[in-house]
C-alpha cells in the first residue's frame, strides 16, 4: 500500500512554503541589486527602480498565494507574514534617502 | 468495539524475541552501539561535559575581570579561553545538545522504534565525541586557538596567527559541521518518514515540527561556514589568498560567509528549544497548546526570516546605508514570529492550570530570560544604537540572555521533564528548585550589569580594563553572579548523579501525565506496537492507549523479519508505505569515526602521512559499513497487522536512502551557492586581478568545451548504465559505469589542465585563489563520485546489483548528475563570467 | 583627569541623538517587559473571565502579531529617519583627519594644508568644538574598531578600505575611545583620547603639531641615548634624523595626556618605565623591552621625551 509520492510532496512543500519563498527570492534581489548594482554599472537610481519592481512583484505574488489558499492556515499565516516583511522592506525603500 | 490492527492473545515468545533482536551490546562493545537511545544519552551527556568546561574557562575570565589590572590570567591565555568559551558553548555544546535531545526522543515521540540511519548518528556522534575532546585538550597545550570565536582574518590568517592554533579551530569546527549535515539528514528523514500511521504534519508534536525547521535551517546555513573554514584553512596552508586585501580578497568575505551561517545559528539552536518548550507548557497546564498553528507559522517563519538579519553583524563595517536599512528592517520583521510564540504560551497558561513543578519554574525563567534578550535585541537592530554597542559588553550581555535564556533554561527545563523518561527514578523537586532558584538570580547577577559596562564604553575581548573607568563595580558584581549561577549547574548536576539511574523498561513512566506518545511505556524496541494516530495527544484522547500498545494490538507486535524494523510512512498523511529494515550494533561505524577524527587531527598537527593513512582506513571502514546496505528483497512482504501487508525493500524516490542523497545535495549546492557568492563578491571588491582587467589571457575556449563534452559523456553514460541494469545486462552495465569515471576524470583533468596552462596560479591573487576553489570543490564530489561509482561496480560482480536490488546505482546516479551539473556550472561561470563582465 | 567613555553621557551630537533613541527604548522595553510578566501572572492568578480573554486566538493575535508589528515598525520609521538625517552630505567643510589602527596603537596624521605642513601624532587626537570632523580610517594589519562612546558609534578600521566617520563635539572635554574589534594580544590596551578644544585653542594645538621638535633640544644628553640606543630606526621625531616609521611619532609626545594607547600617564619615570618594561606593561606589544640601558640613560631618554611638548 504506497501512499502519496515524494514528488507530490515535494510541490505540496513548496506551495505551503509559497510566503518565505517569495520574500527570499525577493530579499535576495534587493540585496543583489543594492550590494552588487554599482558593480554591474547600475546606477543609484537604477538600483532604486529594479527594487521597487521587484517589491511589487513580491507583493503581488504573495496576495496571490493568499487568494488562492482559503483553506490552508499554515499557507496563509506564512503568506501574511512574509507580505509584512516585504512591506518593511518597501518602507526602507520609501524612506532611506538616495 | 474498535477495530484493532492485531489481535489478542500475541503468539508465545513473540515480545521476547523483539527484545533479543533489540538488546543493546553489553561492555566495552557498548562503544559499538546506534540505537538512538544510547547515541542521545551518550551525545547529551557529552555535550553536558562540553557545558561544564566551557562553564569552567567563563569562571576563570570572571575571576580575572573581578578587579582592574589583574595578572591572575596571562593575556595570551585568557585571549584563548574566550576563544574557546565561544567555540565550545555553540559549536560543542548549543547545538550537539538540542540535536542530542532531538536524537534521544523524536522516534519515542513518532512511535518509531529507531531513526532511519542509526549507524550515521553513532559515526556523527564519535566523531563528534573525539574530535571535539581533542580540540578542547589544545589548551592544555598552548594550542587553543586565540581568535575569537568567529575569527575574523586578517588576524587568524598565516601572517598574523602563524602558530597551529587557528588551524586546530577550523578542525574543530569540521567534526560539528560533519555531525550537524548528518544529524540533519537523519533527523528531516526520520520526522518526515517514520512517523506513527495517522500522524499527520498537522497532528505532529511542536518539538517535531521544531526540529524539522532546525534541521532544513543547517542545511542551508552550515555550508556557508563550511566553505568559510575550508577557504581560510587553505589560505593559511597553501596561501590561497581569499581574505588578504594586497593580493585583491577581503577580510569581509569572512564575515558575510561566516555570519550567513552566524545568524541561523542561533536560531537552530533556540527553535528547538521552543520546541521543548512547546511540549512542556501543555503538560503543564493540562490543556493542549493554544493556537497550534500559529506556532507552526511562527517557527518556519523564523527560520526562513532568520536567513535574512546576516549584515546586522556587520553594521560597524562601512556598508552603505541602504543595504544597512534592508537589514534592519528584516531583523524588526524577525522580531514578529516570536512574539506569536511567548502570546502562544500565556494564552495556554490561561487556558489550563499551570503546576509549579521544576520543569515549570525553568520554563518561567526562560520566558523572563529570553524576552529581556529579544528586547535587547530589537534594540541592536536599530543601526544608530548598533554603532554604540556592537562589540561591547552590552552585546555580551544580550547574547547570553538569549541563548542562556533561549536554550539553556529550556534544556534544563527539558532535562527535569523527560528524566522520567530514561530513569528509573526521577529527579528530585527539592533540588531542582534550588538549582532553578541559583540559576536564575546566578543568571541575572552576572549578565544583567553586563549591559551597563557595556554603555559605560566597555569592548568585549578584553582581559584586563583600566581602574578609573567606573566599570570595576560591574564586572566585581557579575563574576559574583556567575558563581551563584555556576552552584545552580552544579546543584543540578548533583541531582543527575543521585537520581538518574538509567533504564528503558523499568522508568519512572508519565509522572507529568504527559498527552504525547514519548511517554508511552517503551522497551529498547520503542513501543511495542505502532499505534494509530487520530489526535495531537493521544495519550490525553485514548486513555487506553498505552495498554493497548503494550498488549501488541496495533501495528508491526513482533520483528516480522527476525531483525530490526520500522514503519516507514509518507511524508504528509503518514499512510504506511514500507518496512524498514534497521541496523543494528556494529564496529564499522565506529572505527570509521575513530579513522576520520584521526585523519583530520593529524592533519592539523602536520603529521600528513599518518593522516592519509587513517584517512585510508576511514574510508575502508566506511565501504565496510556501506557493504552492509542496500540488502535487496531479502524478505517477502510482510503483514503489519490491520490487513496491511508492506514490501521490506524498495527503491526509487520513496526510498529513505534516496532522501538522504536529496538533502546531501541540496548541502552541496548551497556550499556551491556560497562559492559563487564570494566569487561574485570579490570581484565587486577587486576587479583588477580578474583576467581581462589583467592582461592576463585566459583558458583557450577548447578546455572548457572539452571538459563539458567529458562531463556530459559520464552523464549520459551513467543513464545508459541504468537502462542496462534494468534489462539485467550486466558487462554493458559495469563497462559503462567504467566509462563514466574515465569520462569525469578526464573532465576534471581538462578543466584542470587548461588553468594551470593558462599560467594562472591559485598563490597569485583572489581571482587564481577562487578558480582553483571551483575546481577543488568539484574535484571533492567528482572524487567521491568516482569511489560510489566504482563500488557500485564491486556490487555488480558480488551478484549484489540486480534490476530489483539497486538502490546503490539509484543513489550513486542521483549523486553522479549532480556532480555533473554543478561541473558545468562551475565551467560556465569561471569561462564565461570574466568574458562578459568587461 | 577627567573623562567622558560613556554612551549615556554623549558630549558629541551623534552621541546625543542615540542616547536619546537609547532612552526610549529602554523605557520602551521596560514597560514591555512588565506587561508580558503581568499578563503571565494574570493567566496564572487571574480571574476566570480574564484568564478566558487571555486564552482567546484573538488574544495571541493582538498580542503577538499587532503588537509587536506596530511596535517594531515605530521603532524602524524613527530609525530609518535618523539613518536619513546621517545621510545628508557631509558639509564640505569638515576637519579631515587621517588614523590608521595598528597593533596595538593609533598613528594619527592631520594632512598638510596649503603652506602649512602635515602634523602626526599618535593614540591622541584634539578637535575644534562644534565643528564637523572627518576622520578616515584604515588599517594596514587586521580590523580594528574606531571608537568613542561619548562622541559616537564606532566604525571599524579594515585592512584593504578606508571608512569615514564623522563626529562634532558639542562641549570641550576629554573625550577616551577603545578599539572595538579584538585585534590579538593587547586588544584591551588599546585605548585613545579626543580632546575637544575651543576652536582657538585647538588652532594653536595644531600650529604646534605641525612645528617640527626644537632644535637644538633642551635635553641633549637624553637626544643622545635616543639615537645611540637606535630608537630612531621605529620612531620619528621630525625636525631630526629620527625617521622610522614602525612605532608612533614622538615629536610632541611630552605633550600628550598619556602614553602607549592610554595605558600609562605622561611623566618622564613613566618613559623610562615603559622604555625598559614595555613587555611587562603590555605583553606582546611590538617595541621591545630595553632592559639593556643603565638606570641612568632612562632617566635621560625619559626627561628627554618628556620635553618633546
Amino acid at each position: 500500500m504506497i501512499g502519496n509520492s515524494p514528488h507530490s510532496f515535494t510541490s505540496r512543500l513548496l506551495f505551503m512554503l509559497a510566503g518565505p519563498l517569495i520574500w527570499f527570492a525577493h530579499f535576495s534581489f534587493i540585496y543583489g541589486a543594492a550590494g552588487f548594482g554599482g558593480a554591474f554599472g547600475l546606477d543609484a537610481a537604477a538600483i532604486r527602480d529594479l527594487s521597487w519592481g521587484a517589491t511589487v512583484t513580491a507583493l503581488a505574488a504573495v496576495a496571490l498565494v493568499l487568494w488562492r489558499t482559503a483553506h490552508d492556515s499554515i499557507t496563509r499565516g506564512l503568506a501574511i507574514l512574509s507580505f509584512l516583511a516585504v512591506t518593511f522592506e518597501a518602507l526602507v525603500l520609501w524612506m532611506v534617502p538616495q | 468495539m474498535r477495530n484493532y490492527p492485531n489481535s489478542l492473545p500475541r503468539p508465545k515468545g513473540e515480545l521476547a524475541k523483539l527484545e533479543a533482536i533489540w538488546a543493546p551490546p553489553r561492555g566495552f562493545k557498548l562503544l559499538t552501539a546506534v540505537n538512538n537511545t544510547y547515541i542521545g544519552l551518550f551525545y547529551i551527556g557529552t555535550a553536558l561535559l562540553f557545558f561544564v568546561l566551557a562553564g569552567i574557562l567563563a569562571l576563570l575570565m570572571r575571576l580575572q575581570l573581578a578587579v582592574p589590572a589583574n595578572d591572575l590570567i596571562d593575556q595570551g591565555t585568557y585571549n584563548q579561553f574566550f576563544t574557546m568559551h565561544g567555540t565550545v558553548m555553540m559549536f560543542l555544546f548549543a547545538v550537539p545538545v538540542v540535536e542530542a535531545i532531538g536524537v534521544l526522543l523524536l522516534p519515542q515521540m513518532l512511535a518509531a522504534r529507531d531513526l532511519p540511519f542509526p549507524r550515521l548518528s553513532a559515526y556523527a556522534f564519535w566523531a563528534y565525541f573525539i574530535g571535539g575532546l581533542f580540540f578542547f585538550s589544545s589548551l592544555f597545550f598552548d594550542l587553543a586557538p586565540d581568535g575569537g570565536w568567529f575569527m575574523y582574518p586578517p588576524l587568524t590568517s598565516s601572517r598574523y596567527s602563524p602558530a597551529e592554533n587557528a588551524d586546530f579551530w577550523l578542525v574543530g569546527i569540521g567534526f560539528i559541521e560533519i555531525s550537524a549535515i548528518a544529524g540533519a539528514i537523519e533527523i528531516i528523514v526520520g520526522i518526515l518518514r517514520t512517523r506513527a500511521p495517522g500522524m499527520s504534519l498537522d497532528k505532529m508534536p511542536v518539538f517535531a515540527w521544531s526540529m524539522l525547521v532546525f534541521a532544513g535551517m543547517i542545511v542551508f546555513a552550515f555550508p556557508a561556514v563550511i566553505l568559510a573554514t575550508f577557504l581560510l584553512e587553505l589560505e593559511r596552508a597553501f596561501h590561497w589568498p581569499f581574505f588578504i586585501p594586497e593580493m585583491g580578497g577581503d577580510p569581509l568575505l569572512w564575515q558575510h560567509l561566516f555570519w550567513f551561517f552566524g545568524h541561523p545559528e542561533v536560531y537552530i539552536i533556540f527553535l528547538p528549544a521552543a520546541g521543548m518548550v512547546s511540549m512542556i507548557v501543555p503538560t503543564m497546564t493540562g490543556v493542549p497548546l493554544a493556537g497550534y498553528r500559529l506556532i507552526v507559522v511562527a517557527l518556519v517563519a523564523t527560520g526562513f526570516f532568520s536567513f535574512g538579519l546576516w549584515v546586522h553583524h556587520m553594521f560597524a563595517t562601512g556598508i552603505p546605508e541602504l543595504s544597512l536599512a534592508f537589514f534592519s528592517a528584516a531583523g524588526m520583521a524577525v522580531a514578529i514570529p516570536s512574539g506569536i510564540q511567548v502570546f502562544a504560551w500565556i494564552a495556554t497558561f490561561a487556558k489550563g492550570r499551570l503546576r509549579l513543578t521544576v520543569p515549570s519554574l525553568f520554563i518561567l525563567g526562560f520566558f523572563a530570560i529570553f524576552v529581556i534578550g529579544g528586547l535587547t535585541g530589537v534594540m541592536v537592530a536599530m543601526v544608530p544604537f548598533n554603532w554604540q554597542v556592537h562589540d561591547s559588553y552590552f552585546i555580551v550581555a544580550h547574547l547570553h540572555y538569549v541563548l542562556f535564556g533561549g536554550m539553556v533554561f529550556p534544556v534544563f527545563a527539558a532535562i527535569y521533564y523527560w528524566v522520567p523518561a530514561v530513569s528509573a527514578r526521577a529527579l528530585s523537586e527539592r533540588l531542582g528548585r534550588w538549582a532553578f532558584a541559583l540559576m536564575f538570580t546566578g543568571f541575572n547577577i552576572a549578565f544583567f550589569p553586563m549591559h551597563i559596562a557595556g554603555l559605560m564604553g566597555m569592548p568585549r575581548r578584553v582581559y584586563t580594563y583600566a581602574e578609573g573607568l567606573g566599570w570595576e563595580w560591574y564586572n566585581l558584581i557579575s563574576t559574583v553572579g556567575a558563581f551563584v549561577l555556576a552552584a545552580g549547574i552544579l546543584v543540578c548536576l548533583v541531582d543527575l548523579v543521585l537520581n538518574f539511574r538509567f533504564a528503558v523498561s523499568g522508568t519512572a513512566g508519565n509522572i507529568w501525565k504527559a498527552g504525547t506518545l514519548d511517554w508511552l511505556p517503551n522497551g529498547m524496541y520503542g513501543t511495542r506496537s505502532i499505534p494509530i494516530i487520530t489526535s495531537r495527544e493521544p495519550l490525553w484522547d485514548d486513555p487506553e492507549l498505552a495498554g493497548d500498545v503494550q498488549k501488541g494490538r496495533y501495528y508491526l507486535p513482533g520483528a516480522s523479519t527476525g531483525g530490526r524494523e520500522t514503519l516507514v510512512t509518507s511524508p504528509v498523511d503518514a499512510v504506511p508505505q514500507y518496512l524498514l529494515q534497521v541496523p543494528g550494533q556494529s564496529w564499522r561505524s565506529f572505527l570509521a569515526a575513530v579513522f576520520t577524527a584521526a585523519f583530520f587531527l593529524l592533519l592539523t598537527v602536520k603529521l600528513v602521512t599518518l593522516a592519509l593513512v587513517c584517512g585510508v582506513l576511514a574510508l575502508a571502514m566506511i565501504i565496510a559499513w556501506m557493504w552492509q546496505t542496500d540488502p535487496g528483497e531479502n524478505h517477502p512482504p510482510v503483514s503489519i497487522g490491520g490487513g496491511i501487508k508492506l514490501p521490506v525493500y524498495v527503491t526509487g524516490k520513496i526510498s529513505h536512502s534516496w532522501w538522504a542523497v536529496v538533502i546531501l545535495l541540496l548541502v552541496a549546492a548551497s556550499m556551491f551557492v556560497a562559492l559563487l557568492f564570494s566569487y561574485l563578491y570579490i570581484w565587486t571588491v577587486s576587479p583588477q586581478v580578474w583576467p581581462i582587467a589583467e592582461g592576463q589571457p585566459m583558458p583557450e575556449l577548447l578546455w572548457p568545451i572539452g571538459s563539458a563534452a567529458a562531463f556530459i559523456a559520464s552523464s549520459a553514460a551513467i543513464a545508459y548504465s541504468g537502462v542496462m541494469l534494468t534489462k539485467a545486462r550486466v558487462w554493458p552495465l559495469r563497462l559503462t559505469l567504467l566509462f563514466s569515471c574515465v569520462a569525469l576524470a578526464t573532465a576534471l583533468a581538462l578543466e584542470f589542465h587548461g588553468q594551470w596552462d593558462s599560467g594562472l596560479r591559485p598563490t597569485a591573487s583572489s581571482y587564481g585563489a577562487l578558480v582553483y576553489t571551483f575546481f577543488t570543490v568539484e574535484a571533492q564530489l567528482a572524487v567521491a563520485a568516482l569511489i560510489m561509482c566504482i563500488y557500485t561496480v564491486a556490487r555488480s560482480v558480488a551478484g549484489m546489483l540486480t534490476p530489483v536490488r539497486r538502490a546503490t546505482y539509484d543513489n550513486t546516479m542521483l549523486f553522479w548528475h549532480y556532480t555533473v551539473g554543478q561541473g558545468l556550472m562551475s565551467l560556465l561561470i569561471v569561462h564565461g563570467f570574466p568574458r562578459i563582465a568587461e | 583627569m577627567e573623562t567622558q567613555h560613556s554612551v549615556l553621557h554623549p558630549g558629541g551630537t551623534d552621541a546625543e541623538t542615540i542616547a536619546i533613541l537609547s532612552w526610549i527604548m529602554f523605557g520602551g522595553a521596560t514597560a514591555i517587559f512588565f506587561g508580558v510578566a503581568g499578563l503571565t501572572l494574570l493567566a496564572y492568578v487571574g480571574g476566570e473571565t480574564m484568564r478566558r480573554r487571555i486564552a482567546s486566538g484573538k488574544f495571541i493575535f493582538w498580542g503577538g502579531v499587532i503588537f509587536p508589528l506596530v511596535t517594531v515598525t515605530a521603532l524602524l520609521v524613527y530609525g530609518l529617519m535618523l539613518t536619513g538625517a546621517r545621510v545628508i552630505a557631509s558639509s564640505g567643510t569638515a576637519l579631515r583627519i587621517q588614523v590608521s589602527g595598528e597593533q596595538w596603537w593609533w598613528r594619527v596624521r592631520y594632512p598638510a594644508s596649503g603652506e602649512a605642513a602635515e602634523a602626526v601624532t599618535a593614540n591622541e587626537m584634539r578637535i575644534p568644538v562644534g565643528r564637523e570632523v572627518e576622520i578616515e580610517l584604515s588599517s594596514p594589519d587586521v580590523i580594528h574598531s574606531f571608537w568613542v562612546p561619548s562622541l559616537a558609534g564606532k566604525v571599524d578600521m579594515i585592512p584593504g578600505m578606508v571608512n569615514r566617520i564623522r563626529l562634532r563635539a558639542a562641549r570641550p572635554g576629554v573625550y577616551r575611545g577603545q578599539c572595538a574589534e579584538y585585534c590579538g594580544g593587547p586588544h584591551a590596551m588599546m585605548a585613545f583620547y579626543v580632546v575637544a578644544l575651543e576652536p582657538a585653542q585647538y588652532e594653536d594645538w595644531l600650529d604646534r603639531q605641525r612645528q617640527p621638535a626644537a632644535s637644538p633640544p633642551l635635553q641633549k644628553a637624553g637626544e643622545g641615548v635616543f639615537f645611540s640606543s637606535g630608537c630612531n630606526a621605529c620612531h620619528t621625531i621630525r625636525g631630526t634624523r629620527a625617521t622610522g616609521m614602525i612605532g608612533p611619532d614622538l615629536t610632541h609626545v611630552g605633550g600628550r595626556l598619556s602614553l602607549a594607547a592610554a595605558t600609562l600617564p605622561n611623566t618622564a619615570d613613566a618613559f623610562s618605565h615603559w622604555i625598559r618594561d614595555n613587555q611587562f606593561i603590555k605583553p606582546n606589544n611590538r617595541m621591545p623591552p630595553f632592559g639593556i640601558l643603565s638606570n641612568g640613560e632612562l632617566a635621560a631618554l625619559g626627561a628627554y621625551l618628556e620635553s618633546l611638548q
